[in-house]
């Protein structure tokens, strides 16, 4: 990085940063949703992920790290680009009513992170894909090698989720 | 003093080692002993005797000398980081030389403008002897080539020479110096010395001819004659050659006194000679055991001789008074038993002397009774005041003395109005980095007694090319002899004198010029971290330099009224002129006929120059310089935002069709590589707004761009609607506006810069900063919903102040540039960005 101004840009990595200390301000009093996804992911033990955000909506269907958690599994693994997003929305929607819970860090971070999942949908739109295509398409392992051991955005994002229960549906 | 007192006197044991040289003193002296000061060790190197020997410059003791070792003082910190690299206290902001704890402030420098009062009508002639007073008059003296040339002396004041000059031709004529030996069929030639002029302007002199002696040894002789005469007064007095053609030589002259030897008689014989008048041949003789040293009473009459004693058993010769004060103190030696006993001081009209201390040899005494010298044991330089005497190194300010040794005294003035004397030291002076290297040079030490209003102080002085050495007067101008460059063969009298710019709010007042023409300062360019040490930097600056916040008051939000005092040493207004010779249309030049002109309340950044004119004889350039920031540019960045939207789309565009992957996730993931590539290393724009006639910015405080990393490195300053704006903040801005444009909303950049300071330097981001992204998100929405009229009001309306970053940057520093940025001159640069990972 040549200067502080424009390697303000190092952006991404430092918003996890951000929201890495958002989640060590969270009391770690259920499931950390997040370390578990994040070890999993490191180890590229991607069939391991697969089983376990399976059964995590079902176990803890309003715990946010989860939701934040299978809008991950929604987008990466089953290709579900819109459930992924209705899955950010709601917790979004979260947010935006109690945002003395969710930091402006984390917010910040989830409008980013849906901001992405858009651009995926419009630009695979724009590519003729279907949604069937793109859930014929996931491919979680091809993902994770492309990322490598670089940090993925949507994961700092469930590690950064603050530990509350959203309001059930 | 930047060292803690413990740590002082450590520094200063460590240096104690003095090597103790007596050098041998003439058991019968025709000539006063020599004060050697440059002692030499058998490999002809110089050798210090008296002074600090420099710390071995291997600080932390690892082997590897300073000036290649990362790590100085071995702290474990790399010098990079280091906020005192070299571990001597100083943090390396307030330091001039941060890789050598040794030192840490240098002697400051003080140019002198040389005056050629001999000029080309003696050029083929040697002038041999000068003079000058406190009234600025000065005069010289040569010989004219040839076996039998004259010896010629003329008088100047106030830039004219007079008319009538002193010459031989022929004896006795009243006008005319003269010089004898013609009587002598031996080999000779002549040389003057003793060379004075007095508060009335009149000049005294003598005259020695070399030949010789009847052993067929060359010897020196005292020639023909010495007068006493004025210039300008056609009743100047009888050379004394007339009287005493036998020989005389003058060894002291002052206002009332001279003491006179006559070596050919068979004793030694002084002569009084009093306010240009020439008594009955007075003739003191002491034969036996005690002399005396002769000389007038200043409230007496012609004939109110007194004889001066001398301890008993001991005498002085008048040719050992090696200096006599216009008010009448003297200083020579004292014999005793044709040996050297010890250095002397007589009072004005005293019958006493007061001996100095041992192997003490006075050079000269003041109208204070203040007297030079040097230490012949020590190899030290001494100041003598009441019966004590201070050695040279113990009076220079204590941050200067690990880079000055070999101090000796040359010449001292009468003290000035403010009570301050000047003493003329020649000494060696440390300079270059890491080891360096000792370089003789001349310095002024200005001497303010205990309990004066400002403290002693030391400068350095900076001649024109062979210039050295000579008498200075109590206004600090020195009469020197030199060769003045370029072409001059023959050596020429010359007046050093010195010429400033001065203002209270300069930031390095006084600042001196020397040249017809003074450097241009943008001859300089800074890096990064020269522009971090501001006061450091504007020493390489041949110009009074004026910060824009100095001047700017922050509550009328206008430029203060403040004013430049351009100052000549020689005090009189004759024949001197200041004249603006370039520089912004502000501002107002008064009492340009005068020593002491005054240039009041420029309002405008720029360079302005002032020439002094001298005795329409010569000119000295000066300058002040109230820097400036780049032209205004803010048009610019105006067409930039308009001309983002169909940039950055189309950047975007094509990234979307070289990231694209079916598999969901890669291409959002792979448009996120790109935007962290493009913002980390590519989005840097060049903005160098540069006006029309090229006089902004000022480059030497531009950093040279591209020259490193780091802030100022990249960017050059700017100016934004009259505001002075960092180009790093401007390109923060346009990156705020290109985010816009690739999707992420103003808070979420923000968000962005201010999570990557922390990551970076654990600080929060500058409130600049994120002022500069908040500009460029507002900017791109004020565009795209109301328009390109609405954008163009609303930037002529921002408080571009919230861009200025006083902790790291210079912004407030320079002056704003008050035109926009010319077209052609300027160079604006979109980056290339990658649209690929």
């Amino acid at each position: 990085m040549k200067n502080i101004d424009k390697s303000i840009a190092a952006f991404s990595i430092a918003i996890f940063f951000l929201m890495t200390l958002a989640r060590f301000a969270n009391a770690q009093t259920q499931e950390d949703v997040g370390a578990q996804v994040q070890a999993m992911w490191s180890a590229n033990n991607i069939t391991q992920l697969n089983t376990y955000l399976q059964g995590l909506l079902t176990s803890s269907p309003d715990y946010a790290p989860a939701v934040v958690a299978g809008a991950f599994y929604d987008f990466i693994f089953l290709g579900k680009l819109n459930d992924a997003k209705a899955k950010l929305l709601r917790v979004s929607g979260a947010a935006q009513s109690n945002p003395q819970t969710y930091p402006e860090t984390f917010t910040t971070s989830l409008s980013a992170t849906i901001t992405e999942v858009n651009d995926e949908i419009r630009i695979q739109t724009a590519h003729g894909k279907s949604e069937q295509d793109w859930q014929t398409n996931a491919n979680p392992q091809a993902v994770k090698n492309a990322v490598g051991t670089n940090t993925f955005p949507i994961i700092e994002l469930i590690m950064a989720t603050p530990k509350v229960s959203l309001p059930s549906q | 003093m930047p060292l803690s007192p413990i740590a002082a006197i450590l520094r200063i044991a460590a240096i104690a080692a003095i090597v103790m040289a007596t050098p041998m003193l003439p058991a019968h002296p025709p000539n006063p002993p020599d004060y050697q000061i440059d002692s030499r060790n058998a490999a002809g190197r110089s050798v210090s005797n008296f002074s600090t020997p420099r710390v071995p410059p291997d600080t932390d003791g690892d082997g590897t000398p300073d000036n290649a070792d990362p790590d100085i003082d071995g702290n474990g910190i790399p010098n990079e980081q280091d906020p005192d690299s070299d571990g001597d206290g100083v943090p390396n902001s307030g330091d001039q030389h941060p890789n050598d704890p040794t030192r840490w402030q240098d002697v400051p420098v003080t140019q002198l403008a040389a005056i050629d009062i001999s000029g080309t009508s003696t050029e083929g002639n040697e002038v041999t002897a000068l003079a000058l007073d406190d009234q600025n008059n000065a005069a010289f003296a040569y010989k004219e080539a040839g076996a039998n040339g004259h010896v010629v002396a003329k008088r100047w004041a106030n830039g004219q020479l007079d008319a009538n000059s002193i010459n031989r031709s022929p004896m006795p004529d009243t006008q005319q110096i003269a010089v004898s030996g013609d009587e002598h069929t031996s080999t000779f030639d002549r040389t003057l010395r003793s060379f004075q002029i007095n508060a009335a302007g009149k000049i005294f002199g003598e005259c020695l001819y070399w030949s010789n002696d009847f052993f067929g040894n060359e010897t020196y002789m005292p020639g023909g004659f010495s007068t006493v005469a004025t210039i300008a007064d056609s009743t100047a007095t009888t050379p004394l050659a007339a009287l005493y053609p036998g020989g005389i030589t003058a060894i002291a002259l002052t206002t009332g006194y001279t003491t006179f030897q006559n070596l050919r008689g068979d004793s030694y014989s002084g002569y009084f000679f009093r306010h240009l008048e020439w008594p009955d041949a007075h003739f003191v003789h002491h034969a036996g055991t005690t002399t005396a040293f002769v000389r007038g009473n200043s409230t007496g009459t012609t004939s109110g001789l007194i004889t001066v004693g001398v301890p008993e058993g001991s005498w002085a010769w008048p040719f050992q008074i090696y200096s006599i004060s216009e008010n009448g103190w003297a200083a020579g030696g004292i014999f005793s038993d044709w040996q050297w006993s010890s250095g002397g001081v007589w009072e004005p009209d005293a019958e006493t002397v007061t001996a100095l201390g041992a192997s003490e040899l006075p050079f000269g005494v003041n109208n204070q009774g203040r007297v030079i010298g040097g230490n012949s044991s020590t190899n030290e330089g001494f100041l003598w005041y009441q019966g004590t005497s201070t050695a040279m190194p113990d009076l220079i300010p204590e941050a200067y003395r690990q880079q000055v040794r070999k101090l000796s005294p040359v010449s001292i003035a009468n003290a000035d109005d403010s009570g301050a004397t000047r003493i003329l030291i020649s000494a060696e002076s440390l300079e270059g980095e890491g080891s360096g290297s000792w370089i003789e040079r001349t310095f002024v030490l200005t001497y303010r007694p205990p309990g004066s209003a400002s403290e002693t102080s030391l400068a350095r002085l900076q001649f024109p090319q062979g210039v050295g050495g000579g008498f200075m007067n109590k206004h600090g101008i020195l009469a020197t002899l030199g060769k003045p460059p370029p072409s001059a063969t023959s050596t020429h009298a010359i007046l050093l004198v010195p010429v400033e710019l001065n203002s209270t709010v300069a930031v390095n007042t006084p600042q001196f010029f020397a040249k017809a023409i003074p450097e241009d300062p943008d001859t300089h360019r800074p890096t990064e971290r020269d522009l971090k040490n501001l006061k450091s930097w504007v020493k390489k600056l041949e110009a009074l330099v004026i910060f824009y916040d100095a001047v700017y008051d922050t509550s009328s939000h206008e430029v203060a009224d403040f004013d430049i005092n351009l100052a000549c040493g020689l005090k009189s207004d004759q024949g001197l002129t200041w004249s603006k010779v370039s520089g912004p249309e502000s501002g107002e030049l008064t009492l340009e006929q005068t020593a002491n002109a005054k240039y009041s309340n420029p309002k405008i950044g720029g360079l302005y120059r002032f020439d002094l004119d001298l005795f329409g004889t010569q000119t000295v350039g000066t300058q002040a310089l109230l820097p400036l920031a780049g032209a205004d540019c803010m048009f610019w960045i105006y067409h930039e935002v308009v001309a983002m939207r169909e940039w950055a789309r189309s950047i975007r565009a094509q990234a979307e069709i070289d990231c694209y992957s079916a598999i969901p996730g890669l291409t959002s993931y792979n448009l996120f590589r790109v935007w962290v590539k493009i913002s980390a290393a590519e989005f840097d724009y060049v903005i160098e707004p540069v006006n029309s006639d090229k006089t902004a910015p000022t480059l030497a405080f531009e950093p040279e761009l591209g020259s490193g990393g780091g802030i100022g490195a990249l960017y050059s300053y700017t100016t934004v609607n009259g505001t002075v704006v960092h180009g790093s903040k401007i390109n923060t801005l346009l990156w705020g506006v290109f985010g816009r444009y690739w999707g992420y909303s103003t808070s979420q950049l923000m968000l962005g810069a201010q999570a990557n300071e922390i990551v970076r330097k654990w600080s929060l981001d500058r409130e600049s900063s994120q002022s500069a992204v908040l500009f460029g998100g507002h900017f791109m929405d004020v565009y795209e919903n109301q328009g390109v009229s609405t954008l163009l009001q609303q930037m002529q309306e921002a408080n571009w102040n919230l861009l200025v970053d006083p902790v790291d940057l210079i912004e407030e520093k320079l002056w704003p540039c008050l035109d926009n940025y010319d077209e052609d001159k300027s160079t604006f640069r979109q980056p290339n960005l990658s649209t690929s990972p």
